[in-house]
């Protein structure tokens, strides 16, 4: 079985002129977990499988770190929109854990199609017999984590052993891969309410140049920072960018940091 | 269980300051030498010396209730395999997974006596870890000394700049012989068709661990779902996978096949009924 052998609903296909899936991710209210709103717009395939019952939102739940994977079927409902609540217990997962929402057949018999123009299809596939396995995936979207992975690149946290007015910064690969910046509770306290956004931004492209020279420090001779996907993402923003990066013999940490602006940051008190 | 474990940030920063790269010219140096004469003593003074890079509270590790040898520190028999996973089974993934737990464990198992910390520096091919330190103290060769402190560090956790989280995985036999009798124990509660013991020993092979690793932490995640990995070790120990490029072959036309099915919703039966049609064949057991 080939990809290219049934048309797939998503963002970057264009199997289907008629429809889109979309998903929204958010907290579960209730304890740890994410709540998925899948929804499956237009006349197409996928919604009419949804309706008959021969399809069935997912959600994929990944934790590579902790060799974790799982797919949480939401069983066949006949709805095109549905929201499912994913849970998975805390110390089965090493952060960060990632979720991927989808639609899939029901896991019973293979269904024989002929595509026509009721499936909303491209025309190539017109008047196309296709073949569904049980657990084709009809829909996909992109996989979520739960903060974006340029927030999670800085952490802010406090220390009180530094010095007034001080920061260190420091990498730690943990949860993935991120910057710790420890700082002074003084500073550490300004940062979240800063009276001058502007003294932030700067105090933050410090921060930012140091990193950056500690990559390149660690990585530079390698390709070692390829395993962190947020490192693979900061690499493909500084190639869009058109900066260098930390593979570069030029490379200059400082110039870089301070063409990134404005930076997002994350903070963990308890870290 | 919540057990103490070294904390990761200041574990990370010492094994950069005891493994320091090439160009700084201070492999072979002081630090160095001064981290193998402590591990050669076998005295607590070794793990006082870890300790102090910096402890995250918690219960302290549990320990096994027999000294483990040499050999069967580096090289987990599965006897020893079954005491392991007996002695850790309260240990959540979450801290299994990371090299700051097993370093811990380690530090816990000698000052209980129960192991040496110079059996740390064993070589895999009989050479005594005492014997090694004393040859790379005794010479002038920067790299050797360098090589016996990385082994060290990688047989206590794992050197994390290295190999990043698959480190506890790969480069620490009690947490491979941990995770091996894991994922052994869950194809026996899907099948039951092997004894734990003979799935355990299916993936013994470096080749077959190594790429089941890989795999499952960096380059095909898919391979660590519930329904798929189960199957996997199944069938390997039905046979599939001999070599290097046979594991490969299983585990990259399994990541192909993903990209389409999502397997893990069918099972672990069907995905082990697929693997074995497509690379059993004939050999398959009734």
């Amino acid at each position: 079985m080939q990809n290219g052998n049934y048309p797939l609903l998503a963002q970057d296909r264009m199997d289907y002129v008629s429809g889109t899936y979309d998903a929204v991710i958010s907290r579960a209210q209730n304890g740890s977990g994410m709540a998925i709103r899948h929804a499956v717009e237009g006349r197409n395939l996928v919604a009419s499988l949804l309706e008959c019952g021969k399809a069935e939102f997912a959600t994929e739940v990944s934790s590579p770190y902790a060799t974790y994977r799982q797919i949480c079927r939401a069983g066949p409902r006949r709805e095109t929109v549905l929201m499912q609540e994913v849970s998975w217990e805390a110390e089965e997962v090493v952060p960060p854990v990632y979720v991927r929402p989808l639609v899939i057949a029901v896991p019973d018999g293979t269904l024989s199609i002929r595509l026509n123009d009721q499936h909303g299809v491209h025309d190539l596939w017109k008047d196309v017999e296709i073949s569904v396995a049980p657990g084709t995936i009809l829909a996909q979207d992109q996989f979520w984590r739960t903060t974006s992975t340029m927030e999670s690149l800085i952490r802010l946290v406090a220390n009180d052993m530094l010095p007034v007015g001080a920061y260190r910064v420091e990498t730690n690969t943990g949860e993935g891969f991120h910057f710790i910046v420890q700082m002074h509770p003084d500073l550490f306290a300004w940062m979240i309410n800063p009276d001058i956004d502007r003294h932030r931004d700067s105090i933050l492209t410090g921060c930012l140049a140091r990193a950056l020279e500690l990559l390149r420090a660690d990585f530079g001779g390698g390709d070692g920072w390829r395993e962190f996907p947020v490192l693979r993402a900061l690499h493909g923003q500084l190639l869009k960018n058109g900066l260098g990066t930390w593979e570069d013999e030029a490379f200059r940490p400082d110039e870089v940091a301070s063409r990134l602006r404005p930076l997002k940051f994350a903070v963990h008190p308890d870290d | 269980m919540r057990v103490e474990t070294i904390d990761r940030p200041s574990l990370e920063r010492a094994q950069k300051d005891l493994l320091p790269k090439i160009s700084s010219g201070a492999r072979g140096g002081q630090k160095q030498r001064e981290f193998l004469r402590l591990a050669a003593e076998d005295e607590t003074e070794f793990c006082d010396f870890v300790k102090a890079w910096g402890l995250r509270q918690g219960k302290p590790p549990p320990v096994t209730g027999n000294p483990l040898s040499e050999r069967e520190l580096v090289d987990p028999p599965w006897s020893t395999e079954r005491e392991i996973a007996v002695t850790w089974a309260g240990i959540p993934v979450s801290l299994a997974a990371r090299p700051e737990t097993w370093t811990r464990i380690h530090i816990e198992m000698i000052e209980q006596g129960l192991i040496k910390s110079s059996y740390l520096a064993a070589s895999g091919n009989g050479e005594s870890g005492r014997g090694r330190i004393a040859q790379a103290l005794n010479g002038d060769d920067a790299q050797l000394v360098d090589e016996c402190v990385r082994t060290i560090l990688r047989r206590l956790g794992g050197v994390i700049e290295a190999r990043a989280n698959r480190t506890s995985f790969l480069d620490c036999p009690l947490g491979r012989a941990w995770w091996r009798n894991r994922y052994a124990t869950e194809a026996y509660n899907c099948f039951g068709r092997h004894s734990v013991e003979d799935l355990s020993a299916a993936l013994r092979p470096r080749f077959r661990w190594e790429a089941l690793v890989e795999a499952m932490v960096s380059k095909l995640t898919v391979i660590g779902d519930s329904a798929v990995r189960p199957a996997v070790v199944q069938c390997l120990a039905d046979g599939a996978g001999n070599t290097s490029r046979e594991v490969k072959d299983v585990l990259g036309w399994l990541g192909r096949r993903t990209t389409v099915q999502a397997l893990g919703a069918l099972g672990p039966d069907y995905v082990r009924r697929l693997v074995a049609e497509q690379f059993l064949g004939s050999r398959e057991p009734s």
